[in-house]
């Protein structure tokens, strides 16, 4: 078998079945081509899952090229942000403290509680404050895909009790129609005076391919709506890659990849201060394997990731410091994966990682000596894993998922000055806390009529603590004002998830309802500590990480795609959630109701796009988390988009105005009542050079 | 697959336990060092402690040496007198054990509570009164007491009869970390020039403040009392830098005064 066919059928494989549209619910796809094993896990299985398609797959572009404007737009759009491309997604909302490095939140829950994966890969942020989620050390222009988990039914990835954002990366290709390819883009946004550039250079040998590319993005103040410059909020960064792979006989590969990104001078407005830089360098090597007997696709990954970051407060105003402080932190995690499929349609992955986790802060007074902490005492962690998921089609058109996942960790700091400080809490962190996780699903997938499916998930999840909820120190939360402190005893979470999914499909139009009940057990919250004095200058007080009994989240996603006519396309999304604790009070940072509305419309090889966002006000705030009420806003966005086909090559030119109300806006989650961007044109050129 | 799987397990064993390795903190003794040596002709006083003598609470240890054959004296009975000596007039000073034998260390120890310096308005001098063979015999050995950087004695008027003067010592933390740490004090008040009296029955409350910053620290037990005038409680930094121990002293319900002693950590 060529090895051509088979590097695409292991993309196809997530891809195909999962293209057709956001919800990725495929109907007629016809992959007899393909082998049994494959036709198995096809279909429905992946009916929860929101893929966004992002590059050429040869075959599989064209099939759908007409299908989902949306989807032509956000691939031609190359110096979208992952930011921006998160935010397109029902149930996806992005979390900002700024205008870089939003953090993705999944139905209302924030990156605690899903796994975040990169090429199945850990990489663990190193700021305290969240500064630094894992998303923002990626680029679009690298992804392959993007896959979703809304909830804990699958569990490959990771253990968690949210869902898990899987990051697949390009990988290079061989036998290219061309040996070699290059791209360059550029765009230029006018609300932040942002100019990005992008180049990638494609070499596709027969036994030899080779992908690099290197995305260049500065942005000044953004104008938030209604005309205030946001001071603080510019950014720059650099993201490199390369990725090399090498065939073999007997269809095997061996593969090498590297990504970097550095960001410097990154304005935090959300938070009293910024950074000056966040490096993460990510390294793997991975051995491919088609048919081993009766294993196939087998994958074997090692790899080692670094991420480093410095806080900065040097350039704020000194009114605004009340303190200089130092605040580097970093990461190190190095893992190995093996994952195959056996008997056909059951994965199993096997897995370990070990992670480390550095922050320290040290605060120069302007009377007195420096006082340093550690704020990430040394943190190590060891996860051992396995990892299976099971497809069954039976009764012609139904489809049985099981899904297990079994971790052992054991989690410990490494430095003799954090377990004092945490003697100060008559705590102690040497003794390595060991925690058990069971993750378990089973999915039914059911055909009530042609046009009718309807798809149950029931599944149980556990998740370990975060660095911060087990030994973080005196962490500041800008967004509540509250100092947390972790518990190194807390216990693992747990949550119930059911969801019930229904899809009708007629013509050319299709409309999908998702469900879903969370029931979280020993949901980890900070629960204020009276008597405890916080640290920061200003805060309101100490939270300490505990596990409460439990916690409710509930709501669903709703969305109308399809053509009205052969020249419009038409694409409807809502998305409400709502929970509560165990008080029986609402959670925080629950996004409100939020309906979007996009119009697509073709004309001379135009492609229009206006756009209608709402969002809901949000009343139901936590007042234990001394949340603000946010109110609804209206945004209007136009987009265009047209291809030009030049002698030396395709030119993608995109265009438009975001938020052309100017309307002056946050989002609910937002840190630090910060206003979101205002007017912006932007403008967007992509060139594939033949 | 069983192979694979067997390969990874031991791979990943060995990482595991390769990133287990715990390492053990030495334990070290405080060496002591010769501050002041005396004689009389006959036998010898040698004044150990762990630092200079300084302005506070002071754990002396002593040797008594007999001259003629130069052994150790090991079976005396001794009583010390302090004595600040200035222009006008003398005093001494509190002393919790002022007579005592040999300890199961091999040493003469004596705790001492300094409460001025040696220097232009005065001298020190310790009086050893050694009682042995059947005979008193008495050495007196100059010592220089310095203030030390850190305050480690505060003392005060009461609060209650504006007229008794109080003097706290720090005994515990020496030498202050992050975390956890032993807090010891003891209480004397001035009965007269030559009467220092340790003070019994008094309650604690407790707060660890970082001036700079202006916050606390969680956890801390105020000191009780464990005899002697003295009290022990514990005392918690959350990090390095300028903190101070506040105190406040009550008797029964009564404020006696609320000394503060601040301590600098790296």
């Amino acid at each position: 078998m060529m090895l051509t066919q088979i590097i695409l059928k292991m993309k196809h494989r997530i891809t195909l079945f999962l293209l057709l549209g956001l919800y990725g619910f495929v109907f007629s796809q016809d992959q007899a081509t393909y082998e049994a094993w494959q036709d198995s896990i096809k279909n429905p299985d992946y009916i929860m899952k929101n893929i966004l398609y992002l590059d050429e797959m040869e075959v599989v572009e064209n099939q759908y090229k007409s299908s989902n404007p949306l989807l032509t737009q956000v691939r031609k759009d190359k110096l979208m942000g992952t930011d921006e491309l998160l935010h397109c997604l029902p149930g996806v909302n992005m979390m900002r403290r700024g205008n870089f490095a939003s953090e993705p939140i999944l139905r209302g829950l924030s990156s605690e509680r899903y796994v975040v994966s990169i090429d199945g890969m850990r990489l663990f942020g190193a700021c305290t404050d969240k500064m630094d989620p894992a998303s923002s050390y990626i680029e679009p222009n690298n992804l392959a895909n993007l896959d979703i988990n809304l909830g804990n039914d699958d569990a490959m990835d990771g253990a968690s009790t949210g869902g898990c954002v899987s990051f697949n990366l390009k990988t290079p290709k061989f036998n290219a129609n061309k040996a070699v390819f290059v791209r360059i883009g550029m765009k230029y946004n006018s609300v932040s005076r942002g100019f990005d550039q992008l180049a990638d250079l494609n070499i596709n040998k027969k036994n030899l391919a080779v992908r690099s590319s290197f995305v260049h993005r500065k942005a000044q103040n953004y104008i938030a709506g209604g005309g205030s410059e946001i001071k603080y909020s510019q950014f720059e960064k650099y993201n490199y890659s390369f990725a090399m792979s090498y065939r073999l006989p007997q269809s095997q590969m061996l593969s090498f990849s590297f990504l970097g990104d550095d960001a410097n001078d990154v304005g935090y407005p959300a938070l009293p201060m910024d950074v000056s830089y966040a490096k993460a360098k990510m390294f793997s090597l991975s051995y491919y394997r088609m048919n081993l007997g009766k294993l196939k696709e087998v994958e074997i990954k090692a790899y080692h990731n670094i991420v480093d970051h410095a806080m900065d407060d040097t350039k704020r105003d000194a009114v605004d410091v009340p303190m200089h402080m130092d605040m580097p932190g970093n990461t190190h995690t190095s893992g190995l994966f093996a994952q195959t499929y056996l008997f056909d349609s059951l994965k199993t992955k096997i897995e370990y990682y070990n992670t480390f986790a550095h922050a320290e802060m040290t605060m120069y007074p302007d009377v007195g000596s420096p006082m340093f902490m550690l704020t990430y005492p040394d943190v190590v962690r060891n996860s051992t894993s396995i990892s299976l998921d099971y497809n069954r089609a039976f009764l012609k058109q139904n489809l049985l998922k099981m899904g297990f996942r079994y971790e052992k960790a054991a989690t410990y700091i490494s430095s003799e000055f954090g377990e004092q400080q945490l003697n100060v809490f008559n705590m102690s962190g040497k003794k390595p806390k060991k925690m058990n996780l069971l993750n378990a699903n089973i999915s039914i997938s059911r055909n009530i009529k042609k046009s009718f499916k309807l798809k149950l998930t029931t599944s149980y999840g556990q998740r370990l603590p975060t660095t911060s909820e087990q030994f973080g120190f005196y962490l500041y939360n800008r967004q509540n004002g509250y100092d947390y402190i972790g518990n190194p005893d807390i216990k693992k979470e747990g949550a119930w998830q059911n969801q019930l999914m229904a899809v009708w499909h007629k013509k050319k139009l299709r409309t999908n309802i998702a469900v879903f009940h969370y029931q979280f057990q020993d949901y980890i919250m900070g629960v204020l500590v009276p008597n405890y004095s916080n640290m920061t200058i200003g805060a309101k007080g100490v939270m300490f990480y505990e596990n409460t009994k439990k916690a409710s989240l509930m709501g669903g996603e709703w969305s109308l795609m399809g053509d009205i006519t052969k020249t419009t396309h038409l694409m409807s999304t809502a998305t409400y959630s709502y929970g509560y604790d165990f008080e029986n009070d609402p959670l925080p940072l629950i996004p409100p109701l939020k309906i979007t509305n996009s119009i697509s419309q073709k004309w001379k090889g135009f492609i229009f796009q206006p756009e209608l966002i709402w969002s809901n006000m949000q009343n139901n705030t936590s007042v234990k988390f001394d949340e603000l009420n946010t109110d609804s806003f209206l945004l209007l966005n136009f987009r265009m988009h047209k291809t030009f086909k030049l002698n030396i090559g395709e030119m993608d030119v995109s265009t438009g105005v975001e938020n052309i109300l100017d309307k002056n806006y946050r989002e609910h989650f937002d840190w630090g009542n910060i206003p979101r961007s205002g007017r912006n044109l932007f403008l967007n050129l992509s060139w594939r050079i033949k | 697959m069983k192979k694979y799987i067997h390969t990874f397990s031991v791979v990943a064993l060995i990482f595991i336990f390769g990133s287990c390795a715990e390492k053990n903190d030495p334990v070290v003794e405080e060496s002591l060092v010769e501050v002041a040596t005396g004689d009389n002709g006959e036998i010898g006083v040698t004044i150990q402690s762990t630092t200079e003598l300084f302005v506070g609470f002071n754990s002396l240890s002593i040797n008594v040496t007999n001259l003629t054959d130069n052994s150790s004296i090991n079976d005396a009975t001794i009583t010390i007198i302090p004595m600040m000596h200035m222009m006008t007039m003398s005093h001494t000073c509190p002393v919790d054990n002022k007579t005592t034998t040999l300890n199961e260390k091999g040493k003469y120890n004596f705790d001492v509570v300094f409460v001025m310096p040696s220097g232009d308005m005065g001298y020190w001098e310790i009086t050893f009164k050694v009682e042995y063979g059947g005979k008193i015999q008495e050495v007196v050995v100059p010592v220089n007491v310095i203030q030390p950087e850190e305050t480690k004695l505060i003392s005060f008027v009461s609060e209650q009869d504006q007229t008794t003067k109080y003097f706290v010592a720090l005994i515990d933390p020496k030498s202050p970390q992050v975390g956890e740490n032993d807090l010891e004090v003891s209480v004397y008040k001035k009965a007269s020039m030559m009467d220092w009296p340790a003070v019994e029955g008094l309650s604690f409350e407790l707060e660890p403040w970082m001036t700079s910053m202006d916050h606390g620290s969680p956890n801390n037990i105020a000191p009780v009392e464990i005899g002697n005038g003295h009290y022990k409680g514990k005392v918690n930094f959350t990090m390095t830098g300028d903190w101070e121990i506040r105190l406040t002293m009550k008797e029964g319900n009564n404020l006696v005064g609320s000394p503060v002693f601040t301590t600098v950590f790296q």
